[in-house]
């Protein structure tokens, strides 16, 4: 990983909200690209090779699906949408055609710097070598060469379907998958539209790990969207 | 009324005058045609009844003027007779299919312009919402920004004041996207996409999204064990329970228990529930709570009186019931919703517009 500060491409056409995030990100350690178009922002991402790009929805060139299949043509880079409430349709189909996470405005900096950081720590993550054998979230934790979870110190026996929508959260923590990214990635292509599988699956993951199912603490509900590990 | 058939008869006239002016160079069938043209003027303007009494006037002046013997009702050759019966049924064939081009008109005309209106209406809501919200992110963003320094930086007063602003600027936020989705829903131009799903995750999912105002307050799960799924469209259901619990804090003291659950009432119904143990809704008011802009206690309680109608219209527009009941303590806002749509299949998931939506 670059030992300098991360750089972030910010592609928003609104010019009060490029300037709070540039003295907000200016303060917590990311470099700033500012773009105000798409066309220019995918210009950038070629030219400057990113850590992160922040994509905004309503930018009056591109929408934003098609504005996230053009970076994910040339880039595998992490990219955070910001939405408004009324382009739900258009945040989920950026992140089922590869966007990483999502901030909906009016959003706290907290919150975006959390999204941020955790994009770009799973991002090195993936790219170093070493991974590491044993995750632990609070009272849970996972082997993953023995496939043994414990919550607290008992052992928790999951099917083979649970562990693996399990593995698939955990191994993205903190970032929100869409219920048909997890339905590709855990139970295969054709799967995609079979959203009562999943829905079947994860009450079961959080009748076995959840203190209050009613109110997991870990396993959350992104309504409309899709599912969230929160360490 | 009456006198749409005065200019029919008007108009006989008229076709009569010119056919004797132009007679002597005409035969009969060449002057019909003055007269077939004379009902479809009328069909045009005036409308069906008018223009079969101008055809029929047309027969029966073209027999009383034109056809031998003249003057009189009688018809001597029966090449004449023809000729007048082709010249009724072709005026009244060519007055109904005028008068359906120019139904037909009409109709597409109000269809452009309904299609232009709600376009309109869209476009408007949309630029509105973005201008409001652009600049409350703005102001949401900064604040919390303020909050993000580190610590030393900031009095513990410019702290205080930096989460007065933020705040309020959440405040009214909630409130724009409110009476945003209380047009929205009444101009029939919210989506609805709807699935079959566990009401318990959007219970869930309601209460991880009120987490940060939910930490000083009491407040517990009442889920039946196997809910039926339901076809809901989770954003708006999410928000209905939203409201309830925000009304619930609201109108309650920190000491007070806020509990939100669910259970099957029927075969095709369950019921959601979101309970307290505060000071209850004032009796006769049971029903004016859930309409817009009304307040039951409007001293010291900040809102606009939308959140509970905002409730109403989608819980309506997904064929549910809502209302409130007084418990001993406290107040116990339940709404209905179906467990099966017609349209719907389990494992499917459909989006339409809420046209359903009735105040």
């Amino acid at each position: 990983m670059q030992a300098t500060e991360p750089l972030v491409i910010l592609i928003e056409d609104e010019p009060q909200i490029r300037r709070f995030l540039r003295i907000t990100l200016g303060d917590h350690g990311f470099r700033l690209v500012e773009c105000t178009t798409a066309a220019e922002g995918l210009n950038r991402i070629e030219a400057n090779q990113p850590d992160l790009v922040l994509l905004d929805l309503g930018l009056p060139d591109m929408d934003g699906l098609e504005t996230t299949k053009r970076i994910r043509e040339k880039s595998s880079v992490p990219i955070i949408v910001v939405s408004a409430r009324d382009q739900e349709e258009q945040k989920i189909r950026a992140l089922d055609n590869g966007a990483d996470d999502f901030v909906t405005k009016p959003f706290g900096s907290g919150e975006l710097l959390a999204r941020m950081r955790a994009a770009v720590r799973r991002a090195s993550s993936k790219n170093s070598e070493e991974k590491s054998s044993i995750f632990t979230a609070e009272n849970v934790s996972i082997d993953f060469e023995k496939r043994i979870v414990m919550k607290g110190d008992q052992e928790v026996h999951l099917t083979p379907n649970e562990y693996d929508l399990l593995v698939v959260l955990v191994e993205n923590s903190g970032r929100v998958l869409t219920h048909r990214q997890l339905l590709k990635q855990v139970w295969g292509d054709q799967y995609t539209n079979e959203t009562h599988y999943l829905r079947v699956y994860m009450a079961q993951l959080r009748q076995k790990l959840e203190d209050d199912p009613a109110r997991p603490r870990h396993l959350t509900t992104e309504a409309g969207v899709g599912y969230r590990f929160r360490p | 009324m009456l006198a749409r058939y005065f200019f029919a008869i008007l108009t006989v006239v008229c076709c009569t005058a010119i056919s004797r002016l132009l007679q002597p160079a005409f035969t009969l069938s060449s002057v019909t045609l003055i007269f077939v043209f004379g009902v479809v003027i009328v069909a045009a303007i005036w409308g069906r009844g008018p223009s079969i009494l101008a055809a029929l006037l047309s027969v029966a002046s073209l027999d009383f003027f034109f056809c031998e013997p003249l003057y009189c009702f009688d018809i001597s050759s029966s090449s004449d007779l023809l000729t007048l019966a082709v010249m009724l049924v072709v005026a009244v064939s060519i007055s109904t299919l005028t008068i359906r081009v120019k139904h037909q008109a009409i109709e597409s005309a109000r269809l452009a312009e309904a299609a232009e209106m709600e376009r309109l209406r869209s476009t408007l809501l949309s630029s509105f919402s973005h201008d409001l919200r652009t600049p409350l992110a703005t102001i949401t963003g900064a604040a919390t920004g303020l909050l993000e320094t580190e610590p030393e930086k900031l009095s513990a007063d410019q702290t205080e004041l930096a989460k007065v602003i933020f705040e309020e600027a959440e405040r009214l936020e909630r409130f724009v996207a409110n009476l945003l989705n209380m047009t929205r829903l009444e101009a029939g131009v919210i989506e609805f996409h709807k699935e079959y799903q566990p009401i318990e995750e959007v219970v869930g999912s309601a209460l991880t999204r009120m987490e940060s105002r939910l930490v000083d307050r009491t407040i517990g799960t009442d889920l039946a064990p196997k809910l039926p799924n339901v076809p809901i469209d989770a954003v708006l259901i999410e928000q209905v329970i939203i409201n309830l619990i925000d009304n619930a804090l609201k109108y309650t003291n920190k000491s007070d228990v806020i509990k939100v659950g669910s259970q099957q009432v029927s075969d095709n119904q369950i019921v959601v529930f979101v309970s307290d143990s505060g000071a209850g809704v004032p009796a006769g008011e049971e029903n004016r709570i859930f309409d817009k802009f009304y307040r039951a206690k409007p001293e010291g309680i900040s809102g606009f009186g939308l959140g509970l109608s905002i409730c109403k219209a989608i819980v309506q527009a997904h064929g549910g019931r809502i209302w409130i009941e007084n418990a001993q303590p406290g107040a116990c806002f339940k709404f209905t919703l179906p467990t099966k749509d017609a349209q719907l299949k389990e494992g499917q998931s459909a989006s339409n517009r809420a046209t359903s939506y009735s105040h």
